[in-house]
């Protein structure tokens, strides 16, 4: 009896990162079981259908048993409750090494030392935040799974629900094209079901990335079954360049339609100004260096599963900053800080990553260094004085600008500091902005100017222009990618939105901006779409 | 240019000045001015007394310089860690998922011939580092073992070598590892040496530099 609470232990030593159900326990405890009893399940003999249902209910009634005894000991605890009441445990161990003996043979688990001495001052004061701290040294923040190799339905689905448990955000799937034109509708529909319920029940994002120019016709299935689940957790990033935008404008109408109908964002990312992917969190957006996605394309796509994007992240409320301290010199001085912090963060999962990141590992083997190569660390900035105008805000960028500076010398020291030592590390750290959800409590109100359209007309206005030319400028700093965010109000033709891209595509520099809808009221009119 | 001292600070500082006072400055590909002086050999005679102190020193700076944990690790642990493209732990001790070359070779040579002259690992691959498109390749290419006056004298052959950042970590974690054996072995741990093919340091830390010196 009491081997098999070690055993269990053992899983969750090998598994720390994660949040283990029964089904995962029962079927690493008895494998060869389960195998008969999936037979069985799967034959089309009702009686063996009814006899694997019962092995299957009274091998998960065998493990409660043990877990509870787990749960009474304080060893391990419940950390969520999902559909039809499943649970999902964890270990309950204290920061780092927990030795476990009382009555077992020892077990020595580990579990991050998050050495944040560097930041603890800041973040006492409410001004900086690490993102879900509880895991933000113990799985990945953002990954970008590759379709191309991974269109097959069944395939791409398990590595999903294998890679949400192993981010502490968001997970992208890159190509998504690859998948419309492998799946059939029913698949597609299938799959968005799945993954909208496993974003939910794992509470973590994830980001469809769409190259238009390349899809099938299956889009219009998708668009339409993507807007009438309407999804908490899931968007949508749409590829597109201005030729594409003449030249799918059916497709693109489809998309306007449907999106706006359900009052849901449409991103769009410029293919002319990037040619690296562009998600969305629920901490910020995330990109690759387009240099680096260069390399990654020409050299390592293919051999891996996808590609690491961040590791990291901290946020910093800039307009707090100020409210307690005061000066440009205290500022910089605590983004560095924070960057210290975050080659700490960076130490320890190098040195532990098999034991993280054992499940990536595995499913990059044999190049599985090469799923890190591209991934960055974020810092974060909220409620930067948008409301402001230009020449207000000029200082905030030049220190922002300088900040930036500051922070890539140090990676760059630091990087030759491990290199010179015969240790080969990447350390990078993008800056980008943060959303609310990055953690509601710590963000409190949104403090910035929203910027409303609701006619094509009114991007020619010098307010618009001035307030977009701010945006341009950002982007330039805000290397770990930004958005810029119209809000569309007053009935439309799905022409005039598609002119409204197409200024935007053509006119500014703006990698990524997001079109939503929440300002329209009430249905838009049907003669609109007809 | 061959330099001897009793111990490792000693040592680092000469070099350090026989550097600036003799080496010739070019670009490195990073646009970095560099100064380097060719074939540079150091001794030290009793690594034992201050193998640490050069990475002590280095701690004064505004950087982060790597723990003596991650030092540690990087030299003795054989766990090839999937994050790193190299590291010097998997090729001492792991050579291709084949060869430990310190248990299976160096000490059971020593141990049956105590004045063998064939103790000596490889820590560079051809088959993957002599790739002109790799960007990580090691530095540290060969490590010799010789026991002498019973005593365990180590030297190491590096290709490329900051004297002023890389140089106080590389002999810390040799000397790791010259006591791993000579523990081993049952002896006692003797010189250190190092021949650095190019012993370099950048104009940016010459700041730094004099303040150690």
């Amino acid at each position: 009896m009491r081997d098999t609470e070690e055993v269990i232990l053992n899983i969750f030593k090998n598994n720390l990162s994660k949040e283990l159900n029964t089904e995962f326990l029962v079927k690493e405890i008895y494998t060869q079981e389960y195998k008969e009893i999936e037979e069985l399940l799967n034959s089309t003999d009702r009686t063996n259908v009814h006899n694997g249902k019962r092995r299957k209910f009274q091998l998960h009634r065998k493990i409660l048993y043990y877990i509870n005894k787990l749960i009474e000991s304080d060893i391990i605890k419940v950390s969520k409750t999902v559909d039809k009441g499943e649970k999902y445990f964890v270990l309950k161990t204290e920061e780092g090494d927990t030795i476990i003996e009382k009555g077992y043979r020892k077990i020595i688990i580990t579990k991050p030392t998050l050495s944040t001495t560097q930041i603890e001052q800041y973040e006492s004061k409410g001004v900086m935040r690490k993102y879900r701290e509880d895991s933000w040294i113990n799985r990945f923040n953002s990954i970008l799974l590759e379709c191309s190799k991974n269109s097959e339905s069944s395939r791409l689905y398990n590595l999903v629900k294998e890679c949400l448990t192993d981010v502490n955000d968001t997970v992208a799937l890159n190509e998504f094209e690859y998948v419309l034109r492998e799946m059939s509708e029913k698949e597609i529909t299938d799959f968005l079901n799945k993954i909208c319920r496993d974003t939910e029940s794992y509470d973590k994002n994830m980001s469809i990335i769409l190259n238009i120019a390349s899809v099938n016709n299956k889009i219009y299935h998708f668009i339409d079954e993507y807007t009438n689940i309407n999804p908490k957790f899931v968007n949508v990033i749409f590829n597109i360049s201005n030729k594409d935008l003449q030249k799918n404008s059916k497709i693109i109408e489809h998309i306007i339609k449907e999106f706006s109908k359900q009052k849901i964002k449409i991103n769009i990312k410029n293919n002319d100004l990037s040619i690296a992917p562009y998600f969305k969190g629920k901490a910020g957006i995330y990109n690759f260096d387009d240099e680096d996605w260069d390399v990654y394309t020409k050299k390592f796509r293919g051999n891996v599963i996808g590609v690491s994007c961040s590791q990291s992240q901290i946020a910093i409320s800039i307009n707090r900053f100020f409210e307690v301290y005061h000066t440009d010199v205290e500022f910089r001085h605590a983004v560095l800080n924070a960057a210290k912090t975050l080659l700490t963060a960076n130490n320890i999962q190098r040195r532990k990553s098999n034991e993280y990141f054992r499940n990536i590992n595995t499913l990059n083997n044999p190049n599985a260094a090469d799923f890190y190569k591209f991934s960055r660390n974020y810092i974060r900035f909220w409620n930067y004085d948008w409301h402001k105008d230009i020449q207000e805000n000029n200082n905030l960028f030049e220190l922002i600008k300088s900040t930036k500076e500051l922070v890539d010398n140090f990676c760059y020291s630091e990087e030759t500091v491990y290199k010179s030592c015969g240790i080969p590390i990447r350390f990078k750290i993008a800056f980008s902005s943060a959303f609310r959800n990055f953690d509601p409590k710590f963000m409190g109100e949104r403090d910035y100017k929203k910027a409303t359209v609701k006619r094509a007309e009114d991007y020619y206005t010098g307010e618009m222009k001035n307030f977009i030319v701010i945006r341009e400028k950002m982007f330039e700093i805000f290397d770990g990618g930004d958005r810029l965010r119209i809000f569309r109000t007053s009935d439309f033709e799905t022409t005039d939105i598609i002119h409204e891209f197409s200024i935007l595509l053509n006119t500014y520099k703006i990698p990524l901006f997001t079109y939503d809808f929440s300002g329209l009221r009430g249905m838009v009119k049907l003669t609109n779409f007809l | 240019m061959i330099i001897n001292e009793k111990n490792c600070m000693d040592a680092w500082k000469k070099s350090l000045k026989h550097i600036i006072d003799n080496g010739a400055d070019f670009k490195d590909r990073d646009e970095r001015i560099c100064r380097e002086v060719l074939n540079l050999i150091v001794n030290i005679e009793h690594p034992e007394t201050d193998y640490d102190a050069p990475i002590d020193s280095m701690r004064k700076f505004e950087w982060i310089y790597p723990s003596v944990e991650e030092l540690s690790s990087i030299i003795l642990n054989k766990e090839d860690l999937a994050i790193y493209e190299f590291s010097y732990g998997p090729r001492i001790f792991n050579f291709l998922g084949k060869k430990d070359q310190i248990n299976d070779y160096i000490i059971p040579l020593l141990k049956k011939d105590p004045n063998s002259r064939r103790a000596v690992i490889s820590l560079f691959n051809p088959a993957t580092d002599s790739d002109i498109l790799n960007k990580s390749v090691p530095s540290l290419l060969f490590i010799y073992f010789k026991i002498k006056d019973g005593k365990l004298n180590t030297t190491c052959f590096i290709r490329s070598n900051d004297f002023f950042i890389g140089w106080p970590g590389n002999i810390y974690q040799i000397y790791l590892l010259q006591k791993y054996v000579a523990d081993k072995l049952n002896t006692k741990t003797g010189a250190l040496s190092t021949i650095s093919c190019s012993a370099h340091i950048f104009q940016e830390n010459l700041e730094n530099i004099n303040k150690i010196l």
